[in-house]
């Protein structure tokens, strides 16, 4: 251990004086990777001698709650004293030194508990195995006479020993292997179901958790950049010299165009998204540089996309969707039946570019000197962003320290990694020095990872009762990964089907947004369907019942059991929704009602949530909506932490809303338009629904995810009861585009969509 | 100071905010311990050698006149509970109480809260168990927290205006964004907070 890093650890000593929970900065593995007392088991757990227990999570904490929800699975099987739980995040280079042995490390997909649910179960219980045959040696009495609780090993007759006593022995024993191994009966959960607190609640109430902008370092800088404003863009120069007086200005560097992490593990082949050319000024306070990079001249050449902008691409998308394009789900003769129907209903739904829009700006902290590579960064894939540090630095990765630190929410915008790479490219500009690099606001907007511009076209033909009959669904989309599950995966076996998806470059490069590409397609699948109840007179609520037929399920298809367990799940919350909201009964004028359901079911063997949504909305004529009540329904089979589940169906509620009301990003020349929250509103206290009551469903099943099921289906559920309380049929987004007054009598919008003047 | 005049009519979901700033000049110029220690520089800002009032403690630095408040905090006196969002008085993430006021310290000159107490979220207890802090941890109201000092702040000054607010009242001053969509709880602890109150 050089100089360098003894200052550092010597401060930020300092710095946490008073931290009453310990982060990754201020953990033990930073400040001192082997206390001589402590001993690690596992990998998993580290038992400190005052018999406190250190839990590495594999995730990052976006938000989601994993820290506590991890330890709770973990201290399950271990019998851990909840009280002595220190958690603390993953060390990404342990982790590939070790061969992947914390399992799944990138938080995406809302797959923390899916993945890791039997890993940490298993870890705990060998642990536990280890602890007592360590204690069982030791007192000399049999393992099966031992048992263990609240940290302790319990002798016959009473006697205790703390595991800290026994950790060390137990350290040099082999994990049991997994099949000699018993897991405990659910039925004697005591943490795993049980809605304890956060262990980070208090700090998050004092401002005392350390987020990754928060890192700081003795002698540190800071850098703000600016990234080419078109996308594809190339740096051409800048004029440094003209703030090379500025008070404060260490200098200007350039950035090079690159790769910016794997997108994570959904992305085709793996594909690297592109990251263009940056320049960074370097200044002795954020301010500073903040300044003279709004002074410093810099020239771009736009590139490809100088001249496009969402009107084009959209353009382009109408266009295409006049052609036939490649069928990715066929079933009986869909160019017949329609000519043999009774009723022919088609539309075209739309949707925009849109951002996630973390609230903690992107932000990342470089330190490179002879002792090797330091990163700090809030990421949602730590692992990557290790792997990235390493490959910019060209460094081997075992010089490479990446500490990930608290995350101020991910919503899918840091499964890129891009920024550790410029970071990184700073640090080696200038090296001996902590860089802590800052994005304005205004950059991260300029320079989002959008979900995919989309097109839907619809036509579905009715019989004379106002059966679906004939579902035809053309989509097309902006760059992406292969989302043709999202017109696909429908969970109805209509008799007469053809769903077509293609996509076409469009210049940002693709992003993972909270409820993804389901938010688009429950929606637009969803809004249609609730065209054809109005078109044949039908409840909406009869309709989805007679298209969720587990009868009408192909006896020759592949997956078949799938198929009928998503149609019995998603039966069962839909019913259960309508005697909650009480559908059916009488409201008001200018009030309505909208329903959706739906799963997550990317292919059959992901193992998905399942919600339905009721949604009230009141039009007062003028152009003012109010969202006055919202009822969700989650099956998300074992629930890990009630209070925690519940947390992200409500925050998935108001994500809904934002999404409706505001969620657009537009490209004018290749640019964002959009700078700041005074171009993008977001749902707020105001503008949040009041009323909103959201049921779990019990379950025994394999847990899934709780952070995105409600996004698609309260989205939709709002959009369509806009059409029911008397309004426009709203077929693209934002809301803020569109006239909300009361339609006229034979059904048409009162007036063309235009902006109402809404923000 | 930092104003916010609700600009729209119609329901109030799609009201239109519109932050108006005024720089505040120190209440008593005689009083101010202003010394420029550097020329002025080509930017036109000066750099100044000031003491503020956080926290009940006179914290003395060294800033260029032009810089916020939140920047001073955060790097110069290393008080990171104060968070930076948006940099231009929407989000609320930098709120702070500045003479019993909200202020968006992102969009407050340091050199204007000069002469003026400066509460940040470090000021409201030692340990976490200020009424509203205690109300926020009853409601479980945190995802990833990251808002929730300037909404605490938000809410400590509204209740110290206010002893009961109403749901209006809320929705009025508390203007803040919370990106992972706590705001039932926030609503619900602000009430519990006021109702707790002894």
């Amino acid at each position: 251990m050089n100089t360098d890093r003894r200052s550092l650890l010597k401060s930020i000593a300092a710095v946490s004086a008073g931290v009453v929970f310990p982060v990754t900065m201020t953990g033990c593995r930073v400040a001192d990777p082997k206390p001589s007392d402590s001993v690690e088991l596992f990998s998993w757990v580290v038992m400190m001698p005052d018999n406190t227990v250190r839990i590495r999570i594999p995730q990052s904490d976006i938000g989601q709650g994993v820290v506590t929800t991890l330890s709770q699975v973990l201290a399950e099987e271990l019998d851990l004293k909840w009280s002595s739980i220190r958690p603390e995040f993953f060390d990404p280079l342990t982790n590939l030194k070790r061969n992947n042995v914390y399992v799944y490390t990138c938080t995406e997909s809302s797959w923390s508990a899916d993945r890791l649910f039997n890993p940490m179960r298993m870890a705990g219980a060998q642990i536990r195995q280890m602890l007592l045959t360590a204690a069982a040696r030791r007192s000399g009495f049999d393992v099966a006479d031992l048992r263990t609780e609240e940290s302790s090993i319990i002798l016959p007759g009473g006697g205790r020993q703390s595991y800290a006593e026994v950790a060390s022995a137990a350290s040099h024993i082999a994990p049991p292997h997994p099949s000699r191994v018993k897991l405990k009966d659910p039925a004697d959960y005591r943490l795993i179901g049980k809605p304890i607190k956060r262990l980070d609640l208090v700090p998050k109430t004092t401002g005392k958790l350390e987020y990754g902008i928060d890192v700081d370092l003795p002698g540190m800088l800071y850098a703000v950049v600016q990234q080419s404003p078109v996308y594809g863009g190339k740096l051409v120069s800048f004029d440094e010299q003209a703030i090379a007086k500025m008070p404060g200005v260490v200098g200007v560097v350039r950035i090079a165009a690159g790769p910016c992490g794997l997108n994570g593990p959904l992305a085709d082949g793996g594909e690297d998204y592109g990251m263009d050319d940056a320049v960074a000024v370097v200044a002795d306070s954020f301010w500073r540089a903040r300044k003279a990079l709004l002074a410093l001249p810099i020239e771009w050449d736009d590139g490809e996309f100088a001249y496009t902008s969402s009107e084009s691409i959209m353009a382009d998308l109408v266009s295409r969707a006049g052609r036939p394009q490649p069928v990715v789900r066929e079933a009986g003769d869909f160019a017949g039946s329609i000519g043999r129907a009774h009723r022919v209903i088609e539309a075209d739904y739309s949707y925009p570019f849109m951002d996630a829009m973390p609230l903690e700006p992107i932000n990342c902290t470089a330190w490179l000197n002879s002792d090797g590579l330091q990163v700090w960064a809030s990421t949602q894939f730590a692992q990557e962003a290790h792997r990235l540090a390493a490959v910019t630095a060209g460094l081997p990765p075992e010089r490479v320290q990446f500490n990930l630190p608290y995350v101020g929410g991910g919503f899918g915008r840091r499964c890129q990694n891009e920024y550790v790479s410029q970071a990184v490219q700073i640090a080696k500009a200038i090296p001996g020095k902590p860089i802590k690099m800052i994005w304005t606001r205004e950059e991260m907007m300029a320079r989002g990872y959008p979900p995919p511009i989309t097109i839907s076209r619809f036509k579905a033909g009715l019989d004379e009762k106002g059966n679906v009959i004939a579902w035809f669904n053309r989509v097309i989309s902006g760059t992406a990964p292969d989302q043709s599950y999202g017109p696909a995966r429908l969970p109805h076996y209509v008799p007469n089907l053809r769903i077509e998806y293609a996509r076409v470059k469009t210049p940002q490069p693709f992003g993972w947004m909270r409820g993804v590409a389901f938010t688009q397609h429950v929606w637009m699948n969803q809004g249609f369907q609730d065209e054809l109840a109005v078109a044949a007179g039908r409840d909406p609520v009869d309709l989805y019942m007679d298209l969720l037929d587990e009868g009408s399920v192909p006896s020759d298809l592949k997956g078949r059991d799938v198929a009928v367990r998503r149609i019995r799940h998603m039966r069962a919350v839909l019913k259960r929704v309508c005697q909650m909201a009480k559908w059916g009964t009488p409201l008001p004028k200018g009030r309505g009602r909208g329903i959706s359901v739906s799963d997550f079911s990317y292919w059959d063997s992901y193992r998905t949530g399942t919600a339905s949504s009721v949604v009230e909305v009141t039009l007062d004529g003028k152009g003012g909506l109010r969202v006055d009540r919202v009822f969700a329904v989650l099956n998300c089979g074992r629930i890990l932490n009630p209070e925690v589940v519940r947390g992200q169906v409500e925050g998935s509620i108001f994500w809904a809303i934002t999404t409706a009301l505001y969620g657009k990003i537009t490209l004018k020349d290749g640019r964002v338009v959009q700078r700041n929250f005074q171009d993008h509103n977001v749902a707020r206290l105001a503008t949040a629904c009041r009323n909103i009551v959201v049921e779990l469903v019990e379950s025994d099943d394999h847990p899934a995810g709780v952070g995105e099921d409600a996004v698609p289906i309260v989205m939709t559920a709002m959009l369509n009861a806009i059409y029911d309380a008397g309004g426009p049929r709203i077929r693209s987004l934002p809301l803020s585009d569109h006239v909300l007054s009361f339609r006229k009598q034979d059904g048409s919008d009162a007036l063309p969509g235009k902006p109402s003047g809404n923000p | 100071m930092v104003q916010a005049l609700l600009a729209s009519g119609g329901l109030h979901q799609f009201s239109v905010w519109i932050i108006i700033l005024t720089p505040r000049l120190p209440r008593a110029q005689k009083d101010c311990q202003f010394t420029a220690v550097g020329s002025v520089c080509q930017m036109g800002s000066i750099m100044m050698r000031i003491e503020l009032k956080i926290n009940g403690s006179t914290m003395p630095a060294e800033v260029d006149d032009d810089t916020p408040l939140l920047w001073v905090l955060r790097d110069t006196l290393k008080l990171k509970g104060t968070k930076y969002g948006c940099g231009i008085g929407q989000c609320g993430a930098c709120t702070v109480i500045v003479d019993g006021q909200t202020a968006r310290s992102c969009s407050l000159a340091a050199t204007a809260a000069v002469g003026l107490e400066v509460t940040t979220i470090e000021g409201l207890s030692a340990n976490g168990d200020q009424f509203v802090q205690k109300a926020w941890q009853d409601i479980r109201v945190p995802q990833c927290g990251y808002c929730q000092s300037g909404m605490i702040m938000a809410a400590t000054a509204l209740l110290g205006k206010k002893l009961f607010p109403t749901d209006e009242d809320i929705d009025r001053e508390i203007t803040n964004i919370c990106r992972c969509g706590t705001y039932d709880r926030i609503r619900a602890a602000i009430h519990a907070a006021a109702n707790g109150r002894t």
